[in-house]
């Protein structure tokens, strides 16, 4: 298990590495890329902190029937927007529903659409992306001038006539993510696969007999992966924040499905009388949120230490 | 550079023309066209009144040529009626583009003048106490839905302390001074501001910290400039070439940022004009908002890079 003494001495956050798996990756290079990064990621404290709460958010989620005393819609009129209390910690609302039972399934309902749909744009995008930057030619052509068109475009009106095409459900809104997010993992593998495949290795590869699958599945991709990385879990994030905008506007997932964003729209409506209603749900995807971000951030430095920001 | 400008507004045509085709197929998706909206408001509506009403709104036509009619229309200067509002889409754009200008000028100013003195701070004092507290600061602002900021401003400034309106441009009975125009502004600036400051903070560091380890700037301190001339009139000016270009990317995020915002101030610009011509099916007024969005997206992309090449004598474009 060879490990580059120069890994270790020049931390945090940027040092001389040597470049990231040049050459066919053997085993023990593998492990000791894998070591290195789990080295630099252990270090940048605030990414620590983001992953543990991003897991405990995800275990609180997960959790949610065993552990709440109440269901996501049991309806208690006789104690609607009653203010947090004892039995009711984040209170009541308009129906006399438990908010803080709301708020932890609005979790499962929000993570699952953030992890869903940040995963489903890379593996998407990372197809599209690979196969334009390997094969160039007319495909790479329209792929380019397709994303160039799409990025003239800004973001929210596009999502919302999307989802006023696709409807309110969760599975839609994962959809409509989809199809907004995987432009920008399609980008980044383009770019590092058109670097990439005049290197010496994939000639190397190439001269040995390997197929263009095999190529671009075993050589490109695990090289091209870093960045991609990276941009999905700010994703997972950043849809999190188009999720809730979406469905506070009425567009992304209907009531009686408690989201983030549903539930500070109903309580937009009742912040006179019940502004407890606003708080948490917002609180609850700040610190989401705030948890990809900084893990993205950690994930950055630790992948890839020689990128700028 | 003339030829430069005029090749890069030659290529923003074949562009906005891909926009409008991607846009024209998408809103032709949205369910609800005009007349199934009138046989829901009235069902004693015949089948051939149907027909007739499908025939003379061009509906039983292709959508290519639909989209062909409108393209016609449209470079005439045409943008169709608003089907709720019964006036012409064109005219409700143009009547609402200066109040979204407004807002994103105003977003624009207060986001630079707090990110460029923050990231020169932070780059100077790497590793400080306040660098700390204003990267946490930075994360805090990326992790915020806009909204939600925007809910609880309301509720602070507008509910609790009664200092600001909650919404709105103008409210009748108040006078129609600067003044109490600025206080409805207030609100919608800060939130529209809280969207990038962070983000572009952070990249004023970055280029900052780049820019500073440069042996140029070696060579300025070894002259023996005063640190602030190093730091203005070296260091600071060549900072700020990568950060133009990032100003140009950013754009289309502020007329998505200003389309929320909007909505949640009421704020009558185009945005929220976007929004609820989106939801009512009004589509002339949807189509000819997003357009000038795109519109104005290209625009400011050719203007940074018009910019860049100005701040920095490197560039030349031929």
């Amino acid at each position: 298990m060879a490990t580059n003494p120069a890994m270790d001495t020049n931390l945090p956050p940027v040092g001389p590495v040597p470049p990231v798996g040049a050459g066919v990756p053997a085993e023990p290079e593998s492990l000791s890329y894998i070591q290195s990064v789990w080295r630099r990621f252990r270090r940048h404290r605030l990414a620590m902190f983001g992953g543990a709460l991003v897991l405990a958010l995800v275990l609180f989620a997960l959790a949610a029937p065993w552990i709440l005393p109440y269901k996501f819609d049991d309806i208690d009129l006789a104690h609607r927007f009653s203010p947090p209390s004892a039995t009711h910690w984040f209170g009541t609302d308009d129906l006399g529903h438990d908010e803080l039972t709301r708020v932890i399934y609005g979790g499962r309902v929000s993570l699952l659409i953030g992890f869903a749909s940040a995963i489903s744009s890379a593996i998407i995008g990372m197809a599209i992306g690979a196969v334009a930057g390997y094969y160039g030619g007319l495909l790479d052509n329209v792929l380019m001038r397709f994303t160039d068109i799409m990025f003239a475009i800004p973001t929210l009106p596009l999502l919302f006539v999307l989802s006023r095409i696709l409807g309110g459900s969760v599975l839609s809104i994962i959809v409509v993510l989809v199809l907004m997010g995987w432009m920008t993992a399609a980008r980044l593998v383009r770019g590092s696969i058109l670097s990439l495949k005049q290197r010496e290795f994939i000639e190397a590869s190439r001269a040995v007999g390997a197929g263009n699958a095999r190529i671009i599945i075993r050589h490109l991709l695990p090289n091209a992966l870093a960045p991609v990385v990276v941009a999905s879990t700010l994703m997972m994030g950043s849809n999190i924040i188009l999720e809730s905008s979406l469905s506070y506007l009425g567009l992304g997932v209907m009531p009686p499905t408690p989201t983030w964003g549903n539930m500070l729209s109903n309580a937009q409506e009742a912040i006179w009388r019940a502004p407890w209603l606003a708080i948490y749900p917002g609180i609850f995807i700040l610190v989401t949120v705030l948890g990809f971000n900084f893990l993205g951030d950690g994930l950055r430095d630790a992948l890839d230490p020689k990128s700028k920001r | 550079m003339q030829r430069y400008i005029i090749h890069r507004l030659i290529q923003m045509v074949p562009l906005l023309l891909g926009v409008s085709v991607i846009i024209y197929f998408l809103l032709s998706m949205v369910p609800g066209d005009p007349v199934d909206l009138l046989i829901t408001a009235n069902p004693n509506v015949k089948m051939e009144d149907v027909a007739r009403l499908k025939h003379a709104y061009g509906l039983d036509q292709p959508i290519y040529i639909r989209y062909g009619k409108w393209l016609e229309r449209t470079v005439t200067g045409d943008l169709g009626w608003s089907r709720v509002y019964k006036r012409p889409a064109g005219k409700m754009v143009l009547q609402r583009l200066p109040n979204t200008v407004t807002l994103m000028s105003a977003a624009l100013l207060v986001s630079l003048l707090i990110a460029i003195p923050v990231g020169i701070y932070s780059a100077k004092r790497q590793y400080s106490f306040l660098d700390y507290i204003f990267t946490v600061l930075a994360f805090l602002g990326q992790s915020m839905p806009s909204f939600w900021f925007g809910i609880m401003l309301i509720l602070l400034f507008a509910v609790k302390l009664h200092w600001l309106p909650p919404g709105g441009m103008m409210d009748i009975g108040v006078a129609n001074t600067v003044f109490t125009r600025l206080k409805y502004l207030i609100l919608p600036t800060v939130v529209l501001s809280l969207i990038n400051v962070g983000r572009w903070a952070r990249y004023m560091r970055s280029t900052m910290l780049e820019v500073i380890n440069q042996d140029y700037i070696r060579t300025a301190r070894a002259k023996g400039l005063t640190d602030r001339a190093v730091t203005y009139r070296h260091a600071f000016r060549n900072a700020l070439i990568p950060v133009i270009t990032l100003l140009a990317i950013e754009i289309p995020g502020l007329f998505s940022g200003a389309t929320i915002t909007e909505t949640v101030f009421s704020w009558p610009g185009i945005g929220k004009l976007n929004y609820d011509s989106i939801m009512l099916n009004d589509y002339a007024v949807a189509m000819a908002s997003i357009m000038i969005f795109a519109i104005l997206v290209v625009f400011f992309n050719l203007v940074a890079d018009i910019a860049y090449a100005l701040a920095d004598p490197r560039v030349r474009y031929e």
